[in-house]
């Protein structure tokens, strides 16, 4: 930390500039600038060798920061109080000596005096600022005008890159909030519109139920047109084909003999809905996309009384496995039904009640678009996807078995 | 017809005058890198600062409360970008913004300084003013950098010690108890450096302890 210089002894410059640093912070190492500190720390623990006088001391070291601190002039001065209390009163005075209290006024005085001698100084400093100096600041206040200079985007309103990053920022932080609200107000809406139409079916069914010795609606009550389809493999998913063979068909029965509307059998989430019948004669919906709701699968003849109770699906939103199976896509037996984005669907249950399900799976492991047979191969704790043998001809495997279709 | 005021002027600038601009430096120029060389004790960095405080004032002319007086604004700016030139320059300034100087924890001892008992700037000084400049440049550069910014807004912009605990930062007990150190340390400085002139040249001076 020393320098030979012939024969004087003195210290490194970061010695030096570590020595000021200590002595500016009263010799308190944690006031030591970061930059200054190990130096400092050195410097400390010479002094301490100078007073176990180890034979390691560095002497010279010791020597050259003595010299230095003996040759500095002293920072802890301070004013005594009557020149400190001149310069306050001087300084409340807005800088008057004659405002000044009498009994300090000579102290004031000699305040003045020392500021003129060292505003003289700085006034009469043969320092004079060049013009390259003005031009070179002109330049830089340009240049940044410059950057900071509206663009035109070619339209009439011209905006700094700042403003549009700023505008940005606020729009993504805004959207960021709005978005998600947005859209859970616009879920919850279309969920309890669609509660409304799961509402309506429900009078429906039951005044249907009435009028037909307690039945489900069917597009032909008769038995005999009903065993002689049957004998001839009824497909339920030959919407829009066959009525004798769409399930779909038994469900628009209720539109067509007027027990409720084409309008409350369409789900706010099904863009592809009708809410007028495409012709005055329609006894079907047109096809799978019309569909919104899905209807209990028939055993094969109409029902009796035994599905007005509750634990028995009647209706559904509309399913996402038949039209995958149809088109011979794989299905997800875990997928909730497209009329609310997958985030779940309504069921009617017998007994007029509905429910909302975040699962096709009720709490028996039935799932409500599946038959039995097809459930019994998917285990429901294992999440998988694949094809199902679905033929469109399934029917539920017993009265309870929940498995509706379009 | 008189002359235009500062304030008015940064009005002006403010509205798009660009040549208010060029007028208020034209004003101030001098008084500005004198103030900002003395206060850092170098030329290159006193410039930077120059430029550093115009292209500040560029930024902040829009909120510049016109009830208050442009040129201690703009010193007081300047003060700062000092303070910022020096850093950039590798020259620290000894204390923190916020610390105290003198008499508070630094264990070492303090001599108070009494202004009347110092030989300071007198009458019968047969100093030149290009040797009393001399003395005073190098009393002031015995200071450190805080000591000397507070010293120079107090005694030569004439600051109250309020208004440079705001524009500085600092509360404003800070402000005096650097300020009571600044002049201290200075005045005994300068008084030194009378005494060493005069051991070299006694016959040039018969000094002594009747101050003013």
């Amino acid at each position: 930390m020393t320098l030979r210089n012939g024969r004087a002894t003195r210290l490194c410059p970061e010695a030096e500039a570590a020595l000021d640093a200590l002595i500016e912070s009263g010799w308190d190492l944690s006031r030591v600038p970061e930059e200054y500190r190990a130096g400092a720390e050195t410097l400390v623990e010479s002094f301490g060798h100078a007073c176990t006088q180890s034979p390691e001391a560095p002497s010279e070291l010791v020597e050259a920061t003595i010299r230095k601190l003996l040759s500095e002039p002293m920072s802890e001065a301070s004013l005594s109080d009557a020149s400190a209390d001149a310069l306050d009163m001087w300084s409340l005075s807005g800088y008057h000596t004659s405002s000044v209290p009498r009994s300090l006024r000579a102290q004031a005085d000699r305040h003045e005096a020392f500021a003129a001698m060292i505003s003289r100084s700085v006034a009469d400093a043969e320092i004079d600022v060049s013009d390259s100096l003005i031009e070179d600041t002109l330049t830089r206040i340009s240049e940044f005008e410059a950057l900071a200079e509206p663009r035109s985007f070619g339209f009439p309103i011209k905006l700094r890159l700042a403003d549009i990053a700023t505008v940005a920022a606020v729009l993504i932080v805004g959207l960021s909030v709005t978005l998600p609200v947005l859209s859970t107000f616009r879920f919850e809406s279309m969920r309890k519109l669609n509660e409304s139409n799961f509402a309506v079916a429900s009078v429906a069914f039951g005044s249907y139920a009435n009028d037909n010795n307690g039945s489900l609606p069917v597009y032909t009550p008769s038995d005999q047109i009903l065993r002689q389809s049957a004998d001839t493999l009824r497909r339920w998913w030959m919407v829009g084909l066959d009525p004798l063979q769409s399930n779909s068909a038994n469900l628009y029965t209720l539109a067509r003999e007027g027990y409720t509307s084409l309008e409350s059998l369409a789900s706010p989430g099904n863009k592809n809905a009708i809410v007028e019948a495409s012709s005055e004669d329609a006894v079907d919906w047109g096809g799978f996309n019309e569909v919104s709701y899905s209807f209990r699968v028939l055993q094969g003849t109409p029902e009796d009384d035994r599905w007005a109770r509750r634990g028995v699906v009647t209706l559904t939103d509309r399913s996402p496995v038949i039209l995958k199976a149809y088109q011979g896509l794989p299905i997800d037996p875990f997928e909730n039904s497209p009329n609310h984005n997958g985030r779940g669907q309504h069921i009617l249950n017998g007994d007029g009640s509905v429910d909302w399900l975040t699962s096709p799976w009720l709490a028996h492991n039935d799932q409500i678009f599946l038959p039995r047979f097809l459930e019994r191969l998917v285990n429901p704790g294992v999440r998988r996807t694949g094809m199902m043998p679905l033929q469109g001809t399934e029917r539920p495997t017993s009265f309870t078995d929940a498995f509706v279709g379009p | 017809m008189p002359e235009v005021s500062d304030e008015t002027l940064v009005g002006r600038y403010v509205k798009g005058d660009r040549s208010a601009l060029r007028v208020l430096m034209d004003r101030h120029k001098n008084d500005l890198l004198r103030f900002l060389t003395r206060l850092t004790g170098d030329r290159d960095a006193a410039e930077d600062a120059f430029q550093e405080t115009f292209l500040q004032f560029h930024l902040s002319a829009r909120r510049f409360d016109t009830s208050r007086r442009f040129k201690p604004w703009i010193f007081t700016i300047a003060a700062n970008k000092a303070r910022d030139a020096m850093r950039r320059k590798g020259r620290r300034p000894a204390l923190g913004l916020s610390a105290p100087v003198g008499g508070s924890g630094g264990g070492g001892t303090i001599e108070f300084v009494d202004l009347m008992e110092m030989p300071g700037p007198r009458p019968e000084d047969d100093l030149d003013s290009r040797e009393q400049q001399e003395l005073v440049a190098k009393a002031m550069d015995s200071l450190s950098f805080t000591l000397r910014e507070v010293l120079l807004l107090a005694y030569f912009q004439r600051l109250s010690y309020a208004q440079i605990a705001e524009d500085l930062d600092i509360p404003l007990g800070t402000v005096k108890s650097r300020l009571h150190s600044a002049v201290a340390t200075f005045a005994k400085t300068y008084g030194k450096l009378l005494e060493e002139r005069d051991q070299q040249s006694p016959k040039e001076s018969t000094r002594g302890g009747n101050p003013l």
